[in-house]
């Protein structure tokens, strides 16, 4: 019975699955959707933004689910689908929407944040929503798109329907973001639809706001009932930082403030602007400059270092820091206060039985400004020839946080205990009047407030690095030798000269980089170097295939005369599949991805030659070599001890003359973790109060019983510690690496004749002499071809393991563990910049590939054998 | 064991030696486990107890943390509500003390929650974990339902998409409408009286009356509340919630502002006295009684003729017109009375022990108390819930998502067929027939080792999302002619040339000709197996791992086999990979691993959730749950890898080849 329903299965299966193998691209990829049903006219499926999928059982996917449905009554010819399915949270997923866009699938309504927006817009991502704008306000203003943004706000107030439609949804900060100079310039395909006459500097609404966000401190109720503190958020930073001392007991993992530290340039900058500080400024040719060296910045970052650095006496005992450093996910974590968003996302990630809120604590000056952020959507510039569907799309961007959306969300939230998150005026709105009381008291004007004070994150051309150049410096000051005495002396004159040093270096080399100014003979002279290089790397790999290929012909035996192709037919014949297989999915994805190496490459085709340009950039670019050192250091460490520790464990293994099975099983065991989990294991280790400080603090406890010592217990943030963050992102790849690794040392050392250690006995050899004469030698073959198998490894890998680990930091200040894969990925898929990355990977490559061809020769002269004993 | 010499083995210095050895492997074994361990640990925890690094959750022996587990599982991880149920504050779950005393109605109050109709189910979350109740409800409905999710959801009017959507209705908070009209709601009620007595958490009002009104108005410090009261409490616990309002002041201020705007409607009753008062209110609210007939379809003729409802009506329409009435000017402070929980088991005390009921003294209800009782006596089913509860989430998971593991069953199988027919057939070609162009075959197989993955992300992805299919059957056939005209007209071709200019058509053909004569026939791969199965079915390091192997293979076989004049597939298939099962177990092995861990590519390639594999369901749970759940998971999905690896040990032991110098 079992059995033959299996098979029914089976073959349903099959079917299903020949079936979608042969469906061809015109079949919309719908995530889970049925089809839309069969109506009169055509459905519209519209791939849009915020569509919940089919997995999570949040509050605020409920919500989404009704509000798509409301959607759907309105407009029951527009289905929307969601494009994409999983979400895995962190920065993977900057992946999706550009792979998406590149497999022309995209998000049809594009969400964009406001650091991301300059990049989409320069990679001509969005349609503008000019007209659409226009016609939501009820007015129709001739070339507007030449309007200076003031003007063309009045033109639009004068709009019948700009009070009711526009003005609550869009805040005078998001005008600013939306409104923006086109990519296109005198080409703009957009002004020529509408019959105007482009010229080179014109602007266009590219986004519509949805729901804007706030950053709000969130605090842990618990914890400040423990500690003995109000109900409520502090008032200023000095409060903030004194509650922050006050819940800090590392002993039972506690902390009194998370920023988050891969981003700490981005999770510091409420500090920042609440000292009256920001990190870029526009110039007066409009140019995005870095501003973080301002005075203000230099107390701001001066308080962060405080909070890292300051000791400090509470009832729980002498500490360092209030801020935890390692990465908030621990299960064993509990942290007090946290800035985060307070939005419509927020609202389903926090508990409001145990957290509660209050706006950013103000600075010296007494202002309080956080943060301004906003979810943009936008449509896609593909479907600039679809009327139709852009129309669609439109409807769904205005629809998605309208009054009756609002309503409906503020519903299910109230309906699922989340009231208290709930903004008071929608709670009142939507007839919830008696959750109100549970708003923390104030919080609607201070909400207001906040609002009008926010100042966006930067937005600009180029500015999507700063966070990058300020989370750099933060690190470097938070590590410096100078600060830290400084404040530990408690001299805040001597550290706030060393901040401002650091600052005043990193805010010149992001300028640098950000505006990309080189005089003509630099340019020409690395223009030079890398056509120099380019003929390099090409003269390299010509030189190395003629050599393998003429070693090879050499030895290929026979005679000479080619491949014999006709004598050989059904050797080439089953070689067929294979050969076509790896020419199709590794050659011709690396042949069509080294044409970007010589091109602007951007993913909807607008790609331009630029000719050895990238690879200019690249050889002048310190960050690129020290990733490239990095990426030495770990391929040696991996050599020491990822290649080293197999052996000696296969050694090991074999001397063991009992429970020899056991032992490999056990070694074997961490092995049955998928690698990304074996690092997510770790990670936790790795945090201060995780197990390896545990077991550090073990020791310290034993030697603390011998008389006349003290030695203080140890909470160090293994990950975050300049010397150690390498080694301990290595670590977890040792010990999953190690059970499996060992086997293959294990199977040759059987393979050794117990012979020649008898012969080697009687000439008086001990252990040492044994192994380094009479083992190692018998498996010299082995080790050389791991050996170079394991450089080569070394070299290139890492990358995505480390994303997980440190994502490449700390710097200090350059990453200490962004090693070369890393930096590829960053700069392709956080920054878009392919060409350059292309040719970084062209450069390594190039300096592997030597070892590749030393394997190969190496292997061409060995045999095969197993060792068919157990 | 032959380093460590045989000789002498008894000796003290050889014992020595294996004694070190001996320790070294144990402390790394320890090394290895320990992680594990924590992990195995860590995935019978929960938000109470995670805190605790030890090797052993302490819930399994002890009284204490059992009950702290209990209080964050009953009271859905809510300190709030635990705090306003036991009307005391508790602060943190892992620092909730065991009760010091005994209180003298514990027995009165256990008789007593079996009638009282102010309480609502415990153990209902499903945020981060999924808690008892809550899974038992979705059990519960579904077995209603019959499994038909699009009749759930059309009954309750909710757009769920999935079982997983299905939860209970969280506890109304504030209690101040009843939100019985919700059908969901209503289910929910109904199930819940199927449940234990214990799993009830009785609203506290006089809890809620000092936690969420008292407190916010005048801060957490009693002091401050005292000096603005003149009274002399020790703490908040003590202040209850008088039944009429106190005789004036300030305290009848508090009474009257949370009686009418904040406590539950169920609790509060007006006196009867206010009739009249109530039916102007309401004739006031509309403007004729036509428009209310037509509201209540009911049919009254005239607003006089109106029962007074001396408690709370049970629809939300009513209680919205009542509450209007609790709130306004003209409902007098002395009409109100509070009857709640408190007030009803008073007078349970006062019929049962026959005191006369202003004697009987305001006595708080032992819920906290009641709780630890419960504990102790359920202990043994608590623990077994806690020790199972993620595991069970997980599992539910799973089988909700059973296409997951259907489908990675079908990817892994797919793998492992492809890998073990593609390589060892081209491994056997370079290994039997031998061609001259062996090594640059290898080269070509290996020589794309050395780039980093990241370059060839977009490309490879173009190539999946449209896949060239006429051009390469037109790149193929194309091929195929011109070596077949090419041996034709000029026999005496070198092969190599031959082929490059073969290939050269090839191309013209499959990228100029073809698409301009049939059209650019592109397949989307995403989507399909195809697009997880075909990149990754031909590995270079394993066709030279296989071809070495069947090298090493007795020749003498090949020989024989010929003599009897057997075919090629016979010594391909009987001889050659008869002989290579082990190292063919080790290809399947590494197929197995490849596929069954592969998460990131469902991201992109695999939109579509019918086809997303377990990891991927895995991956996308991590994303909802507490980290407890996640080590659940981690735990359930290292399962067959594990499995995998005891039962072929041996064979992949005897798969391995090593390399030697010739």
């Amino acid at each position: 019975m079992v059995e033959s329903f299996l098979y029914k299965r089976l073959i349903q299966k099959c079917i299903t699955i020949i079936a979608v193998v042969g469906a061809t691209s015109q079949v919309p990829i719908n995530a889970g959707e049925t089809a839309p049903e069969q109506t009169q006219t055509q459905p519209l499926v519209l791939r849009a933004w915020g569509v919940p999928d089919n997995a999570g059982s949040d509050p605020g996917r409920l919500a989404q689910l009704e509000i798509l449905a409301a959607f759907r009554k309105h407009f029951p010819n527009i289905y929307p689908i969601s494009p994409t399915g999983l979400e895995i949270p962190g920065r993977s997923m900057d992946i999706v929407p550009l792979m998406q866009i590149a497999g022309n699938i995209p998000q049809e309504v594009m969400y964009v944040n406001l650091r991301q927006s300059a990049t989409y817009i320069a990679n001509k991502f969005l349609y503008p929503l000019d007209k659409y704008v226009e016609k939501t306000a009820g007015v129709e203003i001739k070339d507007s798109y030449l309007m200076p943004f003031p003007e063309y706000l009045e033109a639009l107030k004068k709009g019948k329907n700009y009070e009711s439609a526009l003005s609550e949804r869009v805040t005078p900060q998001c005008w600013e973001v939306m409104r923006r100079r086109c990519p296109y310039g005198k080409d703009c395909p957009h002004v020529k639809a509408w019959g105007g006459a482009p010229v080179e500097e014109h602007q266009h609404t590219w986004f519509f706001p949805q729901s804007p966000e706030v950053m709000a401190l969130f605090y842990r109720k618990d914890l400040f009932y423990d500690a003995g503190l109000p109900a409520h958020a502090p008032k200023t930073l000095d409060e903030m930082f004194d509650w922050a001392k006050k819940t800090t007991n590392p002993k039972e993992d506690r902390y009194g403030l998370t920023l988050n530290l891969g981003e700490i340039g981005w999770s510091t900058l409420n500090i920042l602007y609440s000292y009256g500080g920001r990190l870029v400024e526009q110039d007066e040719k409009g140019h995005w400059r870095c501003a973080f060296d301002s005075e203000n910045a230099v107390e701001a970052y001066y308080f962060v270092a405080r909070l890292f650095l300051e000791p400090f006496d509470n009832k729980y005992g002498h500490f360092t820091g209030v801020v935890y450093l390692g990465d908030e996910s621990t299960s064993t974590l509990r942290i007090a206060m946290e800035y985060n968003y307070l939005s419509s996302t927020q609202f389903s990630k926090k508990d409001p039985a145990s957290n509660g809120f209050g706006p950013p604590p103000s600075g010296p000056g007494g202002q309080s400004a956080g943060e301004f952020n906003a979810s943009m959507t936008g449509i896609y510039a593909g479907l600039e020839n679809d009327p139709v569907k852009r129309d669609a799309a439109w409807e769904y961007i205005l629809f998605y946080n309208c009054p009756e959306a609002q309503q409906i969300r503020a519903r299910v939230f109230v309906e699922n205990g989340l009231g208290q998150f709930v903004h008071p005026s929608l709670l009142r709105s939507a007839g919830y009047p008696e959750f109100v009381p549970q708003v923390p008291q104030g919080w609607e004007e201070e909400y207001h407030r906040i609002v009008s004070l926010g100042v966006p994150e930067p937005y600009g051309e180029n500015t999507q690095q700063v966070y990058k150049y300020a989370s750099k410096a933060i690190d470097q000051i938070r590590t410096d030798s100078t600060i830290t005495e400084a404040i530990e002396r408690g001299d805040a004159v001597a550290a706030k000269n060393a901040i401002r040093e650091i600052l005043k270096a990193r805010v010149a080399y992001g300028n640098e980089k950000m505006l990309n100014i080189l005089p003509p003979e630099v340019r020409s002279f690395r223009h030079t170097i890398a056509l120099l290089v380019a003929v390099g790397i090409l003269i390299i790999f010509s030189l190395t295939f003629w050599n393998v290929f003429s070693t090879f012909a050499q030895k290929g035996v026979t005679a000479p005369g080619g491949w014999k192709i006709k004598q050989h037919k059904w050797a080439y014949i089953c070689l067929f599949p294979a050969m076509i297989s790896i020419a199709m999915w590794d050659y011709y994805p690396l042949a069509r991805g080294t044409v970007m190496a010589f091109q602007n490459y951007n993913v909807r085709g607008f790609s331009d030659w630029v000719g050895l340009e990238n690879f200019a950039s690249v050889l002048f670019d310190q960050e690129f070599w020290y990733a490239m050192w990095v990426s030495l250091q770990y391929a040696f460490l991996s050599m020491i001890f990822g290649f080293c520790a197999p052996i000696a464990l296969a050694f090991l293994l074999s001397e063991v003359p009992k429970g020899k099975t056991l032992f490999r099983t056990i070694y074997y065991l961490p092995a049955v973790l998928s690698g990304v989990v074996v690092m997510f294991l770790w990670k936790n280790f790795y945090s201060p109060e995780g197990t390896l400080n545990q077991l550090v603090n073990f020791c310290v406890k034993v030697i603390n019983y011998i008389p006349g010592l003290h030695v203080p217990e140890h909470h160090t943030a293994w990950l975050t510690s300049p010397q150690a963050a390498l080694i301990c992102c290595l670590l977890p790849t040792i010990w999953a690496g190690m059970g499996p690794g060992c086997l293959i040392y294990l199977a040759a050392l059987k393979t050794i004749p117990e012979e020649i250690y008898e012969a080697a006995d009687i000439d008086g050899a001990g252990v040492t002499k044994k192994i380094f004469y009479v083992a190692l030698p018998s498996i010299r073959a082995l080790i050389t071809i791991n050996f170079i198998g394991a450089l080569i490894g070394g070299m290139k890998s890492g990358g995505q393991n480390i994303l997980v680990m440190t994502g490449g930091g700390p710097y200090t200040p350059n990453g200490q563990t962004e090693v070369v894969g890393l930096h590829i990925y960053w700069e392709s898929f956080a920054y878009l910049r392919f060409g350059p990355a292309t040719a970084m990977a062209w450069i390594l490559g190039s300096m592997l590939i030597g070892f590749t061809v030393i394997q190969l020769k190496r292997l061409r002269n060995m045999e095969f054998k197993s060792t068919e004993k157990v | 064991m032959p380093i460590i010499s045989h000789v002498g083995s008894k000796s003290i210095r050889v014992r020595a030696v294996y004694g070190t050895l001996f320790v070294v492997l144990l402390i790394g074994a320890a090394s290895m486990i320990y992680p594990l361990i924590l992990m195995l640990t860590g995935s019978v925890k929960s938000a109470a107890d995670c805190n605790d690094m030890t090797a052993y959750p302490p819930y399994w022996f002890e009284e204490l943390p059992l009950f702290q587990k209990y209080a964050e599982s009953k009271y859905n991880g809510s300190l709030d509500q635990a705090e306003i149920q036991w009307g005391q504050r508790v602060g943190i779950w892992d620092k909730i003390p065991a009760p010091t005393k005994q209180s003298e109605y514990l027995d009165d109050f256990l008789e007593w929650r079996k009638d009282c109709h102010w309480w609502w189910l415990g153990h209902t979350n499903t945020g981060q974990f999924l808690q008892a109740n809550a899974r038992i409800f979705r059990a519960y409905m579904q077995e209603k339902y019959k499994g038909n999710l699009d009749a759930f959801a059309t009954e309750m009017k909710l757009p769920v998409k999935s079982w997983n959507d299905v939860r209970p209705p969280p506890m109304p908070n504030p209690f101040r409408f009843s939100n019985q009209d919700n059908p969901l709601v209503q289910a929910f009620l109904t199930f819940a009286q199927t449940r234990p007595i214990e799993d009830r958490a009785i609203i506290n009002f006089d809890g809620r009356f000092t936690k969420s009104f008292l407190m916010p108005t005048y801060t957490e410090n009693i002091g401050e509340y005292n000096k603005k009261h003149g009274s002399a409490y020790g703490s908040y616990n003590e202040i209850l919630l008088t039944r009429r309002a106190p005789a004036s002041g300030l305290t009848r201020e508090d009474w009257d502002k949370f009686v009418r705007e904040q406590l539950s409607l169920d609790a509060i009753r007006i006196d009867e006295s206010q009739a009249a008062t109530y039916r102007t209110f309401i004739s006031s609210r509309y403007e004729n009684i036509a428009q209310f007939n037509a509201k209540f379809k009911t049919s009254y003729a005239s607003f006089n003729d109106l029962p007074f409802p001396h408690i709370a009506p049970g629809d939300r329409l009513s209680q919205v017109d009542w509450e209007g009435f609790l709130r306004s000017d003209q409902c007098p402070t002395g009409a109100l009375e509070v009857y709640g929980s408190r007030q009803a088991f008073e007078e349970f005390v006062s019929a049962k022990r026959g005191i006369a009921l202003d004697k009987v003294p305001p006595i708080p209800l032992p819920t906290y108390e009641a709780d630890y009782h419960d504990t102790q006596v359920n202990h043994k089913d608590l623990r077994w819930e806690f020790s199972t509860r993620n595991y069970k989430h997980v599992l539910e998971y799973v089988v909700m998502h059973g296409d997951g593991v259907w489908n990675t069953f079908i990817y892994c199988a797919l793998a492992i067929l492809t890998s073990l027919i593609v390589n060892p057939l081209a491994a056997y070609s370079l290994s039997r027939f031998k061609p001259p162009s062996t090594y640059s075959v290898l080269l070509f197989c290996m020589a794309t080792m050395a780039f980093p993955g990241e370059v060839t992300m977009i490309p490879g992805f173009l190539l999946k999302r449209s896949f060239p299919v006429a051009a390469l059957v037109g790149g193929t056939i194309a091929f195929v002619i011109a070596w077949i005209i090419l041996g034709k007209v000029k026999a005496q071709m070198q092969d190599t040339i031959r082929a490059l200019i073969s290939l050269g058509v090839a191309m013209v053909a499959g990228l100029w000709i073809v698409p301009v004569l049939v059209g650019d026939i592109h397949v989307s791969l995403l989507n399909t197996f195809a697009a997880l199965v075909l990149p990754s079915m031909a590995n270079g390091f394993s066709i030279f791992l296989l071809k070495g192997f069947f090298d090493s293979l007795p020749q003498e076989l090949y020989e024989a086999a010929e003599i009897d004049g057997a075919s090629e597939w016979t010594k391909f298939w009987t001889f050659t990979m008869a002989l290579s099962k082990p190292i063919l177990a080790v290809t399947a092995l590494d197929a197995f691993n490849g596929a069954y861990s592969a998460f990131m590519v469902a991201l992109i390639i695999i939109p579509d959730q019918r086809m997303w594999t377990l990891m991927v369901w895995l991956y996308q749970l991590q994303s909802q749950v507490h980290p407890a759940v996640v080590f659940a998971a981690l735990v359930i999905a290292a399962v067959p890898t594990l499995l995998v690896f005891i039962f072929c040990q041996n064979l992949i032991m005897r798969g391995i080849v090593v390399p030697t110098e010739k």
